[in-house]
């Protein structure tokens, strides 16, 4: 109770502080004659539960805020040399995060199996090892030239929620996802070599290559038991014997496996961008090792049962507490794989002068599994297949009658994107539908709308949002959210997250409706 | 003989007499023709009596005890800023300062333009220009003021045909007020404009570049430091000389990473939080033949034409700053009415400035008539990079929002105008991706 009478009223005080004070203050720090320039943004993110099962809460939870976490970054850029000729300047972000929600609820921790593995406890609640630098790199610009060394962040496609043909960096969606956080958070660094050249040539083209030596980070995946992550187990033979469910022995294998940094996995890319009858457009090419992982099925299965299943039977005959352990052998791989693709970006006159973005992506050799039925619990081997796939945006802008007097007739922003793609030379057992990829078990192709309304009110203090995605398979999100920005730094957020889903095997977050609410700091 | 002689000579003589006349009248012609370029605010009788004025006024300070004094000489909204500030959350007061009337004379290379090309400007029956970009300098020097629209359209023109310089940098500190609170919410922004026609201070003149293929008038890019969601976002716009076309913008929204193509058709949404719409840059930033124009009359306003921004005083959550110096200035008023029926704005009234051709003031309707927003522009003069001449700029703005008390500030600092030296490369994607981090 005294915990929460305190973080109460630092959230209040907070409140009141950004609502009526702090009236001058600056938006970044500039240091040694504006060579050192810093900005960042502190962030405390909130999700209150408003939907869990009875057993689950019973077992695993005191409270229904099961996410509750601080982050901050800060960015920071060096001018090293700046002159008209020439630039070399270095730029850095750095991160740090700290989830709450197990450290306040005992019983998402304590036990012998408790919501949240203790395996990986510490791996996701806080920023660990290279975690914290989330880029550092030198950037040189001279002429037509921009050469960038280091660990980067590379965005290359143009919608904004499903990463199309985005693909260089891999993701973190352990504690966020793409929409809702910035991509600093939510995208890994890798370390690599980046180039960009303006040509003279018509369309006024742009090439850009890059080169990863090696540096292979795999893709995070949410833990179970977390807000984002598997539900925990609520009744299982297994339990209450074993440490922690399926999920995480598998996942934690997967990371296990990966390759790490060696310069046979090396990946590259090309990038050319022009302009084409009123067009913006870029063809890519891009090579490198698969983020996710492949299974090696008959290692997998052989390892899992000898080092999971076996113990967890075990565990229910003599009712005695297991301690788990991973293999030593490789059960799972991340293959290479290759894509070419492209974005086009125009307004159109002709249609209420709204924009409209494209981008599409043919992936060929991207590995997948099989399994008995497509079940992820029956696989028996591996493929490669190739998979093509769109997104199409339309973005515009209206003015809504009534919001003369509360929005001084700002416009509503109004964004809508269809999504499309197919495997080629489909096989009924390839596993997709756990994939987050929005398929149907079994079925080659999927698609999804995802939109977003947005309107500010007062002279922008408060903006309501409506965003929201569909997939015809019954998979739905849909968030309200509601933001007041007072003054320069404090932005207050409050939202209503809500999650559907009418197939069993593509349930994502269906059981995770929350209330959201979120407080930064900008400077 | 001699009679005979003369009578003979006589057709040669008045030959040579009319020749003699037409070579000592043309130039006197000529010379009267520009003699009407640049304008002067006031005639000589009219100077006298502003000068008897400022003998009372120059110097003083105006608060809410004296502003009833000088109230005909302020748009009413403002003097009632003056005089009721604690509409505005202001318990202390708002004060300026008049100045007396300084004339301001357009640089040598506007008004060589303005005669080398003035007669050169085709017009279509409905007064449109016809060969727009083809020509420097102000289009109607001596502006048809007997017929009330050809005379406000041929100021619309000329107010078109003011190039800021050719090349103009500012950095731009621009706080949107909540007044109740008396919070604001500040940008920072680093801007550079740029012509690629019509240009009369900076060589090469009045074209740019050789060969302008895509018909661009001119470019403007911007640097954003704050608010802070904004910071290092960089965004550039071309405007064309087709008054159909819309201008081109992209954008580099530092929080996506990504340059973003941006419709700029949808001129009439407001801008982040201000007061202001895209049109309202510079008080009209449009394309002319968009609207239709009526001159009204004269009006004298006091207008802010040298302003020293270092002089104005301003605490944080102020709306509007003190110290501003304003001066007695015969305007020209136009009404500006939208062609769009459905257009935000019933009407507009600019207050310009005869003699630079920049709008003072302007007074803003809704669609139902009623008086919504004034803009006050404040002006100077700096050195052009290019010729050492004095020309005028802005250096700041005041925008109010009389429905519903909120408004906004714009303080402009010189950083350079008549450049020579801006890189056309700012107006290009691979400058946004060169510096997006």
């Amino acid at each position: 109770m005294k915990r929460k009478i305190l973080f109460l009223t630092a959230i209040i005080l907070a409140f009141i502080v950004s609502a009526a004070g702090l009236r001058q203050a600056f938006a970044e720090v500039r240091l040694a004659n504006d060579k050192i320039i810093l900005n960042g943004t502190i962030k405390q993110t909130m999700y209150y539960r408003t939907q869990m099962n009875s057993a689950e809460y019973e077992r695993y939870h005191k409270t229904r805020m099961d996410y509750n976490r601080f982050s901050a970054l800060l960015k920071a850029q060096f001018k090293i040399k700046d002159c008209q000729e020439e630039s070399i300047n270095f730029i850095t972000a750095l991160k740090y995060w700290y989830e709450l929600a197990p450290v306040y609820d005992p019983k998402m921790r304590n036990g012998f199996s408790p919501a949240v593995p203790s395996i990986d406890r510490n791996w996701y609640t806080r920023t660990q090892d290279r975690d914290y630098v989330s880029e550092a790199y030198i950037d040189y610009i001279r002429g037509p030239w921009n050469i960038r060394l280091g660990q980067q962040i590379v965005v290359w496609g143009e919608t904004d929620i499903k990463r199309t043909v985005d693909i260089i960096n891999p993701i973190d969606v352990r504690l966020g996802s793409p929409g809702v956080d910035a991509w600093e958070e939510i995208k890994i660094g890798l370390f690599m070599l980046r180039g960009t050249y303006q040509t003279q040539l018509p369309g006024n083209l742009l090439f850009e290559a890059l080169y990863i030596p090696g540096d292979f980070r795999p893709a995070r995946l949410p833990v179970e038991g977390t807000h984002y992550g598997p539900n925990p187990i609520v009744s299982n033979t297994f339990y209450p014997y074993m440490p922690y469910g399926v999920t995480t022995w598998l996942f934690d294998q997967a990371r296990k496996d990966a390759p790490g940094w060696e310069l046979k996995n090396y990946e590259y890319g090309l990038r050319v961008r022009g302009f084409t009858y009123n067009i913006d457009w870029t063809l890519l090419y891009y090579n490198g090792l698969y983020d996710a992982p492949t299974a090696i099925a008959d290692t997998l299965n052989d390892e899992f049962f000898s080092n999971y299943i076996s113990k967890g039977i075990i565990s229910s005959i003599t009712k005695k507490q297991q301690k788990l352990s991973f293999s030593d052998k490789k059960c799972y791989k991340y293959p290479r794989y290759s894509m070419i693709g492209g974005t086009a970006q125009t307004v159109i006159p002709a249609l209420h002068d709204s924009v409209w973005r494209l981008e599409w992506f043919y992936n060929h050799n991207e590995p997948y599994n099989r399994g008995t039925n497509a079940d992820s619990s029956a696989v028996y081997d591996d493929v490669k297949r190739d998979c093509f796939g769109f997104g199409l945006n339309w973005g515009d802008k209206f003015n809504m009658p009534w919001t003369h007097r509360f929005a001084q007739d700002k416009m509503m922003d109004v964004s809508l994107t269809f999504f499309y793609e197919r495997v080629l030379n489909w096989d009924d057992d390839i596993i997709i539908a756990e994939t987050g990829r929005g398929h149907r078990r079994g079925a080659a192709h999927s698609s999804e709308i995802a939109w977003s309304v947005q309107q500010f009110l007062f002279n922008q203090q408060f903006m309501i949002m409506f965003l929201g995605s569909y997939n015809p398979i019954g998979k739905y999100f849909i968030c309200p959210l509601l933001s007041y920005v007072p003054g320069n730094h404090w932005r207050w957020e409050l939202g209503f997250p809500t999650y559907g889903s009418r197939t069993p095997s593509n349930k994502g977050l269906h059981d995770k409706d929350s209330v959201l609410f979120r407080v930064r700091y900008e400077f | 003989m001699s009679l005979r002689r003369f009578q003979k000579n006589l057709p040669m003589l008045c030959l040579t007499l009319t020749v003699l006349a037409v070579l000592i009248a043309a130039p006197v012609a000529v010379c009267a023709q520009q003699l009407n370029f640049p304008l002067a605010a006031y005639s000589d009788a009219e100077l006298a009596k502003v000068r008897d004025w400022e003998k009372t006024w120059a110097g003083k300070k105006i608060d809410q005890s004296n502003v009833d004094q000088i109230k005909e000489y302020l748009p009413e909204s403002y003097a009632g800023v003056y005089k009721k500030p604690e509409v505005w959350n202001e318990p202390k007061g708002f004060w300026f300062t008049i100045v007396p009337y300084k004339r301001y004379i357009e640089t040598k290379g506007m008004i060589e333009a303005t005669n080398k090309y003035y007669t050169q400007v085709k017009v279509d029956a409905s007064n449109i220009i016809q060969n727009y970009g083809e020509t420097a300098g102000m289009p109607f020097p001596n502006p048809d003021l007997s017929d009330p629209m050809k005379g406000g359209q041929q100021l619309a023109w000329n107010y078109d045909h003011n190039t800021h310089g050719d090349a103009y940098h500012w950095y731009r500190i621009g706080p949107a007020l909540e007044v109740k609170q008396r919070t604001e919410r500040v940008s920072d922004t680093d801007m550079y404009e740029l012509y690629y026609v019509s240009r009369v201070d900076v060589d090469p003149k009045p074209n740019l570049m050789a060969s302008n293929p895509k018909g661009i008038r001119r470019g403007y890019f911007l640097h954003m430091y704050k608010p802070p969601e904004f910071i290092n976002t960089r965004m550039f716009n071309l405007r064309y000389l087709d008054y159909n076309k819309s201008d081109d913008g992209y954008m580099w929204y530092s929080q996506f990473r990504r340059i973003r193509r941006v419709s700029t058709a949808q001129r009439t949404d407001s801008i982040d939080g201000s007061d202001l719409i895209y049109d309202d840059e510079y008080l009209w930033d449009g394309a002319i033949p968009r609207n239709t124009y009526k001159y009204i009359g004269t009006k004298d306003l006091l207008c802010s034409r040298q302003q020293d921004i270092k002089k104005l005083e301003r605490v944080p959550g102020q709306g509007m700053p003190n110290g501003i110096a304003r001066e007695r200035l015969n305007t020209m008023v136009v009404e500006v009415v939208s062609k769009d029926p459905n257009y935000i704005y019933g009407k507009r009234v600019w207050y310009l400035d005869p003699e630079s051709y920049y709008i003072q003031w302007t007074e803003i309707y809704d669609q139902q008539g009623r008086f919504w927003k004034c803009f006050e522009n404040w002006t100077n003069q700096f050195p052009l990079e290019s010729t050492g001449e004095m020309k005028k700029v802005i250096v700041g703005t005041e925008f109010m929002d009389f429905q519903r008390i909120h408004c906004g500030i714009s303080i402009q600092e010189c950083k350079g105008v008549g450049l020579k030296n801006v890189d056309q490369n700012n107006f290009t994607i691979n400058n946004l991706q060169k510096g997006g981090y």
